[in-house]
């Protein structure tokens, strides 16, 4: 091609042009306002975005149907994806300023997109019933006292045990109502023991659940409510440390194996496969499990506490929303999705719908509804998590502060290099808090 | 016509020409834009406006959510202390290093082979290219991942001589190594090549060796390597600029942690963290454009290089 110079130069300009335009577009996609408060007369199309297995899909989409019946004018579009990939398209989908406008949200993630503005104070709307959930409960879906997320289900950590497992081995859980760590560690080894190392005795403590309540049992927290990492570094240090003695006393699965199972979907995990046969899991996924394991036995038992034969003072559980449902600061239809929301989390045709599934339900009335068409293993989990909600003392779980969303990773990675041997405990405790402090300053 | 004598050729404006004659000329020019148009609005919408963007945005603290605000060099100063921005450094340098020389001689030593003039060569060529384009998949990463998994294939075969059962992917000292495997094994398209340039290779040279009474290492050596050294040229600067952009594999075999112990924190496995794991975009563009600096100059690195060993029979 022979350009000639005018042309030339031409093309230069329409270049640089070219580029400001992309430049502009990218601008253009910051902070689109919120529509108006009220329902429009107009057919609307509302998106709604969450997380979730192939179960979840088909109920959802009863649900969602039934609501289109109920709202003629309201449709609603699904879309949904597992935990990993959800969160980074929620992510790509609000930088492009193009978010779904009820999103499912979950308390690691709660501050880092109402920090910075993309949710909708739920505080006001006038088509959400507030007053249903327990106030304590509520509280957890606040930020900075703005109501940002509506809790959909609590669920709360609890170990399961596949009895069907132990049965075959013939072996007998311990009294689990008064039981110490190391009661537990001992039954674990004998499980290996007893199985010819087929079968682990436990799952060391991971993530950052399992690490509160473990705080907890020491009058400690990981985050307070104010946004910060308060976690003692000795906390840390026991915690990993009740994980090398695990290793060491082979009571559990080899270090790599642990490593490798540390990324592996649910019903590929150790629990499922039955290479392990207790692991501290959330009480709503019970039921995924048993399924996952193929029939197999499991029931949900209270965490050791203490050491040396003396429990701890608190037992340290706590009460988790499962989910919440948030809804985007950028939606056109605020009023449409409040009412979608208000419906997914109280209406009681739906609620027969939906079961247990997202864990079990928070409003009061919707888990009456639902408790008598339970599956075995969802009803042991409600009575779990209820038993719990009873005598749970210690404050609500605090969400991650923004900046330390990726806290499950980082806990992950540290937990590792203990593991492995790289740092010891001590070390690896010091630096993840300080991390975590450094993380959550500079998003601040 | 040699290449100096169009560019010439080339270079001469149309002075003089009859006015018609350029009136056609400025037509072809303006058909030539309509015909590059698809390119060049790809080009600018989503190549160069979103780099510059980009080199905006690295001095910034862009979280994907709000307004960016800059920030000077803070981005900069921050990878100096960043220790995992250092060990995903070491990763990627580690598998550049070593897997870019041994899948070249994984494809050197296979197209050598081919080149035998043995029957049934098509079949063989399509077969042993069919990792290539496969390699990049997340079906074969999954794959690996099972392969070297605990219950995986690698340890059934280990057991029947007694080795251990370990989980490859899941050990901080063999997860990297799985995956430098698995880029070796993505050899089909510089094997290609070479078999191409094997193929130019005058047999003339051969005979007058053999003549001569060179064996067949030492024809390998002073014929077939030196002839073959601008393929090898080529090979080695495209498998180092697509090594160091590798993500799929590792993202796959490490479930998008990179771990474990950070064993496979690949670069832009650890800016993709950055970006929209942590919400810190404006430093993961700053990350972006570190990885284009370094590439860029292993480039210019390698093309100085080649003046030195490097030999065009021409």
């Amino acid at each position: 091609m022979l350009l000639k110079r005018g042309t030339r130069r031409e093309s230069v300009s329409m270049l640089v042009a070219a580029a400001l335009t992309a430049l502009s577009l990218t601008g253009c996609a910051v902070g689109r306002e919120t529509g108006p408060d009220r329902l429009s007369r107009d057919r609307v199309t509302i998106r709604l975005n969450w997380w979730g297995a192939e179960e979840r899909q088909k109920l959802t989409a009863d649900a969602v149907r039934l609501f289109e019946k109920k709202h003629p004018r309201i449709h609603v579009r699904m879309e949904y994806s597992d935990w990993t990939g959800y969160w980074d398209r929620l992510a790509t989908m609000s930088a492009a300023g193009d978010p779904p406008d009820v999103i499912q949200m979950d308390a690691l993630y709660l501050s880092a997109y109402a920090d910075r503005g993309a949710l909708l104070d739920l505080g006001k709307s006038k088509f959400l019933d507030r007053g249903r959930l327990p106030a304590k409960l509520l509280g957890t879906g606040r930020y900075e006292g703005k109501l940002y997320a509506v809790p959909n289900a609590v669920t709360a950590p609890g170990l399961a045990v596949n009895t069907t497992l132990l049965d075959k081995l013939g072996l007998k859980l311990p009294d689990t109502k008064s039981w110490t760590w190391s009661e537990y560690e001992v039954f674990a080894a004998k499980v290996n023991r007893v199985s010819g190392g087929k079968v682990a005795g436990a799952l060391p403590l991971a993530g950052s659940s399992a690490l509160e309540l473990f705080a907890r049992q020491r009058g400690d927290r990981l985050f307070s409510d104010d946004g910060h990492i308060v976690l003692r570094p000795e906390t840390l240090t026991a915690f990993w440390n009740g994980a090398d003695r695990l290793i060491k006393s082979e009571a559990t699965l080899s270090r790599s194996q642990l490593a490798d199972a540390a990324v592996l979907p649910l019903d590929q995990s150790p629990l499922a496969t039955g290479k392990a046969a207790t692991s501290v899991i959330f009480a709503s996924q019970l039921a995924a499990y048993a399924a996952a394991s193929g029939g197999d036995e499991f029931i949900l038992v209270d965490l050791p506490s203490g050491e040396k034969g003396e429990q701890a003072v608190d037992s340290g559980q706590f009460i988790k929303p499962a989910m919440y449902w948030s809804i985007s600061a950028q939606t056109r239809h605020p009023a449409e999705s409040a009412l979608l929301v208000n419906f997914l989390t109280g209406d009681m045709q739906t609620a027969k719908i939906l079961g247990a599934e997202r864990g079990l339900p928070a409003v009061p009335a919707v888990r009456a509804q639902v408790a008598g068409s339970l599956s075995s293993e969802d009803r042991r989990a409600a009575e779990f998590v209820e038993s719990i909600e009873n005598k749970a003392e210690g404050p609500a779980l605090a969400i991650a502060p923004t900046g330390a969303n990726d806290v499950e990773a980082s806990l992950t990675r540290y937990g590792q290099e203990v593991m492995f041997g790289r740092v010891s405990a001590k070390d690896a405790a010091r630096a993840f808090i300080k991390e975590m402090a450094d993380k959550i300053y500079s998003a601040g | 016509m040699s290449i100096a004598e169009l560019r010439r050729v080339a270079s001469q404006r149309p002075k003089g020409l009859p006015r018609a004659a350029r009136r056609a000329d400025e037509r072809d020019n303006k058909a030539a834009l309509v015909f590059l148009l698809p390119w060049l609005v790809g080009l600018l919408g989503l190549t160069l406006g979103p780099m510059l963007v980009s080199l905006y945005l690295s001095f910034t603290d862009y979280n994907l959510l709000q307004a960016a605000h800059f920030t000077g060099l803070d981005n900069i100063v921050h990878m100096v202390h960043d220790a995992r921005l250092h060990q995903s450094l070491k990763v990627t340098f580690t598998y550049v290093i070593t897997g870019v020389p041994l899948q070249l001689a994984a494809a050197l030593g296979l197209a050598l082979m081919l080149d035998r003039g043995m029957r049934g060569l098509t079949f063989y060529r399509s077969a042993l290219y069919l990792p290539s384009l496969l390699g990049g998949s997340v079906a074969i990463a999954v794959l690996w991942r099972i392969i070297f998994g605990d219950d995986g294939l690698v340890n059934d075969v280990l057991g029947v001589f007694g080795v251990a059962s370990r989980s490859w992917v899941g050990d901080p000292d063999t997860a990297l190594g799985t995956v430098i495997l698995l880029h070796v094994w993505t050899f089909g398209s510089p094997m290609v090549i070479f078999l191409a340039g094997l193929r130019q290779i005058p047999r003339e040279y051969y005979e007058a060796a053999a003549t001569d009474g060179a064996g067949p290492l030492r024809q390998f050596r002073s014929i077939t390597l030196p002839l073959l050294t601008p393929m090898i040229f080529f090979n080695l600067v495209l498998g180092i600029i697509g090594a160091f952009q590798s993500f799929t594999q590792a993202f796959v075999v490490s479930g998008g942690t990179g771990g474990p112990t950070d064993s496979t924190l690949f670069y832009t496995l650890y800016l993709y963290q950055e970006g929209f794991g942590s919400f810190r975009m404006g430093y993961a563009s700053a990350l972006a454009w570190l990885l284009l600096i370094i590439v860029g100059a292993f480039t210019a690195m390698n093309f100085w290089a080649s003046k030195y060993w490097v030999f065009y029979d021409d």
